[in-house]
């Protein structure tokens, strides 16, 4: 048969056909050695047969001989005998199945007619015998004759009896050969098939199942070989290679979109449905300063600036466990205590079955750009409010001298023209020193004890008369502030405002160790001054900006934006005796509040020295 | 509080210039004490001691340290102390005026024409039915408000609608009162409120 017809046929039909193949051996197998056992047996009941016949001679001879002697009795016996005897012949020659017995076969039979042909006459005179009478002639002449013909019906029932068996013999012989021929055929077959079968199924399938565990361990790059064949095989390898195809797709898009989430500039964290990080990306680490490792497994709260109400969580929680999207502006704080205004969308994610996976947040950092916002609507509003009201007094002066009443008055109003003109100017120059500094930011780091000094340092030369006190400690301390500017515009404005000869002012630094955390850092700055105005404590206490014509309010209001993004807080009391004391309460960057970053901070403090000699560079200028 | 040198008739009106700005007051007060008896007060506290009715006329600067302009002026309404009051502020009207009560709004800087102006007309208004003050105040607020925001965003604002339905409620009961007035000043003034509306008016507002 030819091999490439079979290839064609499905596998269910070629498993089928080597079944009825190996089926149709058994029945061969079996058929043959039924047959040989019938064979046996039958050859076996014919030859016994015929060797009784031999018996039946003998008897059948020596009752004709006591007939011949008067015993009348022994008639009947030969009788039965000569007719068994007939019968059986009849039997060896044509068969009877009742009893058994084959027909001879061909080389056999001739020897049974040689056998019938000497049993004719015989029974004649049997019959002879057994019905005449004793004193006939017929009567003696048969019994003569067959005591004279005895020996060759005996001779001939021998001869056909032995060449009986040896015919046997040979068959038996032939039966055997067949036999062990028909089990060469099964030795033959069976391997055949389990060739044919290894080959073309299980072959192909091992090399398959091994080429899809390859890829099944993530070697995406490995391929299935193609099979060309149109059964079950091919089928498979057919849909194997598809499948490989769908998955290196399916792969591709996912990598496309870690690949997007890797690189989007905004944080992207997910978290499980009970809200523990699973995943952050580069920009989180970079927005929240938390390394991811130190991210996962937490809950989002460590962002928690404890600048939204516990109702705000609460709702944000509410909405997105019931399937919404959390939008919101949000203060939250990084690793390093920093404070930072995000824009954040928080949304649950299904997985494939529907079931909620958790949930993905996205979070950009908006700090520069709303302190530029409130930095410019303020700048605004207070330039604003300045101009028109210093226009106003300017157009009316200007009215004025344009009928002069006397050269007096004229040069009066033409010297409050220029004092209102220098007023604008010095606007315009504070205006443009707090537009240059908030560009500087926010992402400030400066050393402590460097920087105040050096900010004391200049205002000594400025301010003569004042005395300065400045206990710095001796390690060093970094914060991410504009400690520089912070300082100036506070001990400025005490120095301003002072109405005494000797305006004094005492700067102390204290590191604060104890520390529920973060650890902190405490800037007081005393004064023996006449106490800030109230308005200008709502200024500092809560960053209220209010209308203040000479922008000492808007250092003020600075000062608070710096200190409240840095994470810290500012608090204004009246000293016993005379005098303000402010306290700003800073964050310390050299140490994290997660302490494993120790080496991160180190890198940190070693950056902050450079960048505060520059500011303070600038500050100088 | 600085008493205007020149008030030589007990009849004529009185105005308060309250403005933390001393020069700015100053300045005011030189533009109109040749025509009324002019005060000062130079923050919000002083104002609260001279308001009563002997004022007829109130200046008023919005942004004061201490007690603002609003405040001075919520409790002027407050406490119903019959003045005629106008905002002199470098800060535009925004929605947060509505209800505020002021009978004009100037946005510095001023001249003293535009003062003088805006004081005489305050002047005539408190000789006036309260209904029509009322219906001034409204207009007043609305014409603050158009002066500085588009017409599509006051549209979008609800304040702005509520206002506008309440100078139509005035304006239906003033209607029934002005038939008896033919003072050629009063029938100007209620020209005015009856044709101020925001689709003809203020034009330049809306294309900013």
């Amino acid at each position: 048969m030819p091999l490439s017809s079979l290839r064609e046929r499905s596998i269910r039909w070629r498993v089928g056909g080597h079944l009825l193949l190996i089926l149709l051996l058994i029945v061969v197998n079996l058929g043959s050695i039924g047959w040989f056992l019938t064979e046996q047996k039958h050859d076996g009941a014919a030859i016994n047969e015929a060797g009784k016949q031999r018996l039946l001679v003998e008897q059948m001879a020596s009752e004709a001989h006591l007939v011949g002697m008067g015993n009348m009795g022994a008639r009947a016996d030969l009788a039965a005998d000569a007719a068994q005897f007939n019968r059986t012949l009849t039997a060896l020659l044509d068969g009877n199945q009742s009893r058994g017995i084959p027909p001879a076969p061909p080389a056999v039979r001739d020897q049974f007619l040689s056998v019938r042909a000497e049993w004719e006459p015989f029974y004649i005179h049997i019959r002879i015998i057994l019905e005449e009478p004793r004193t006939s002639t017929e009567f003696n002449e048969s019994l003569q004759y067959i005591a004279a013909h005895n020996d060759q019906l005996l001779a001939a029932s021998d001869t056909a009896v032995s060449h009986y068996e040896r015919t046997f013999e040979k068959k038996v012989t032939q039966l055997q050969f067949l036999l062990v021929g028909i089990f060469g055929l099964d030795l033959l077959v069976i391997p055949l098939l389990f060739a044919f079968t290894d080959r073309h199924i299980l072959q192909p399938i091992e090399q398959m199942a091994a080429e899809a565990r390859t890829i099944a361990s993530g070697d995406m790059d490995a391929s299935i070989t193609p099979i060309e064949t149109t059964d079950e095989v091919g089928d498979l390898s057919k849909s194997l290679n598809e499948m490989k195809t769908q998955l290196v797709s399916a792969a591709q898009d996912a990598q496309r979109f870690e690949q997007a989430v890797e690189h989007a500039g905004h944080a992207i964290y997910i978290t499980g449905t009970d809200g523990t990080i699973e995943y952050v990306n580069p920009a989180f680490e970079e927005i929240t300063k938390y390394d991811a490792d130190e991210a996962v497994g937490e809950n989002p709260r460590i962002l928690n600036s404890g600048q939204q109400s516990e109702s705000y969580y609460d709702e944000l929680w509410d909405t997105i466990t019931s399937g919404g999207v959390w939008r919101e502006e949000v203060i939250n704080k990084r690793a390093t205590g920093e404070l930072f205004h995000a824009y954040q969308t928080i949304a649950p994610i299904t997985g494939v079955d529907s079931d909620r996976a958790g949930f993905v947040a996205i979070m950009s950092d908006n700090t520069e750009q709303i302190i530029s916002n409130q930095q410019n609507q303020v700048l605004r509003r207070v330039l604003r409010h300045n101009l028109r009201t210093e226009l106003n007094l300017i157009g009316g002066y200007v009215q004025k001298l344009r009928n002069p009443s006397d050269d007096e008055t004229r040069d009066a109003y033409v010297t409050k023209v220029e004092n209102r003109i220098e007023s604008l100017v010095s606007l315009s120059t504070s205006v443009d020193r707090f537009a240059r500094t908030f560009k500087q930011g926010p992402h400030w780091q400066q050393e402590l004890g460097a920087t105040i000094d050096n900010v004391c340092d200049a205002l000594e030369d400025r301010y003569s008369a004042a005395k300065f006190e400045i206990n710095t400690p001796s390690s060093e301390v970094t914060v991410l502030a504009n400690v520089a500017l912070v300082c100036e515009e506070i001990v400025e404005n005490a120095i301003e405002h002072n109405d005494r000869a000797t305006p004094e002012v005492t700067v102390t630094v204290t590191v604060e160790d104890e520390p529920d955390p973060p650890p902190t850092v405490r800037i007081e700055i005393e004064d023996n001054g006449p106490g800030i105005p109230s308005e200008e404590r709502q200024v500092i206490e809560h960053g209220e900006e209010t209308p203040l014509l000479h922008g000492s309010g808007l250092g003020l209001w600075i000062s608070y934006w710096m200190v409240t993004l840095a994470g810290g807080d500012i608090t204004i009391e009246d000293r016993q005796q005379r005098g303000t004391r402010i306290s700003i309460v800073l964050p310390r960057a050299s140490v994290n509040t997660v302490p494993d970053v120790a080496v991160g901070g180190q890198n940190g403090h070693t950056a902050a020295n450079d960048q505060t000699e520059d500011i303070n560079n600038t500050t100088n200028d | 509080m600085t008493d205007a040198p020149t008030s030589p008739d007990a009849d004529t009106p009185t105005v308060l210039i309250i403005e933390d700005e001393q020069d700015l007051a100053d300045l005011y007060a030189a533009w109109l004490q040749n025509l009324y008896t002019v005060r000062t007060a130079y923050n919000g506290e002083e104002a609260l001691t001279h308001l009563d009715e002997s004022i007829d006329v109130a200046l008023i600067d919005r942004r004061m340290p201490g007690l603002s302009g609003d405040e001075v002026l919520g409790h002027v309404r407050e406490e119903e102390i019959n003045i005629r009051i106008t905002i002199v502020s470098a800060v535009t009207p925004d929605f947060d005026v509505i209800g505020m009560g002021f009978d004009d709004y100037l946005v510095k800087p001023i001249d003293a024409d535009e003062l003088r102006m805006t004081v005489e007309r305050l002047l005539q208004f408190s000789k006036y039915d309260e209904q029509i003050q009322e219906l001034e105040q409204l207009v007043a607020t609305k014409t603050a408000l158009e002066s500085e925001h588009s017409h599509s965003e006051l549209q979008e604002h609800h304040k702005y609608q509520q206002l506008r339905d309440r100078i139509e409620t005035v304006r239906v009961k003033v209607d029934d009162t002005v038939a008896n007035l033919d003072d050629e000043p009063v029938e100007r003034l209620f020209h005015n409120l009856t044709t101020n509306s925001p689709e003809s008016t203020r034009q330049g507002g809306e294309t900013r």
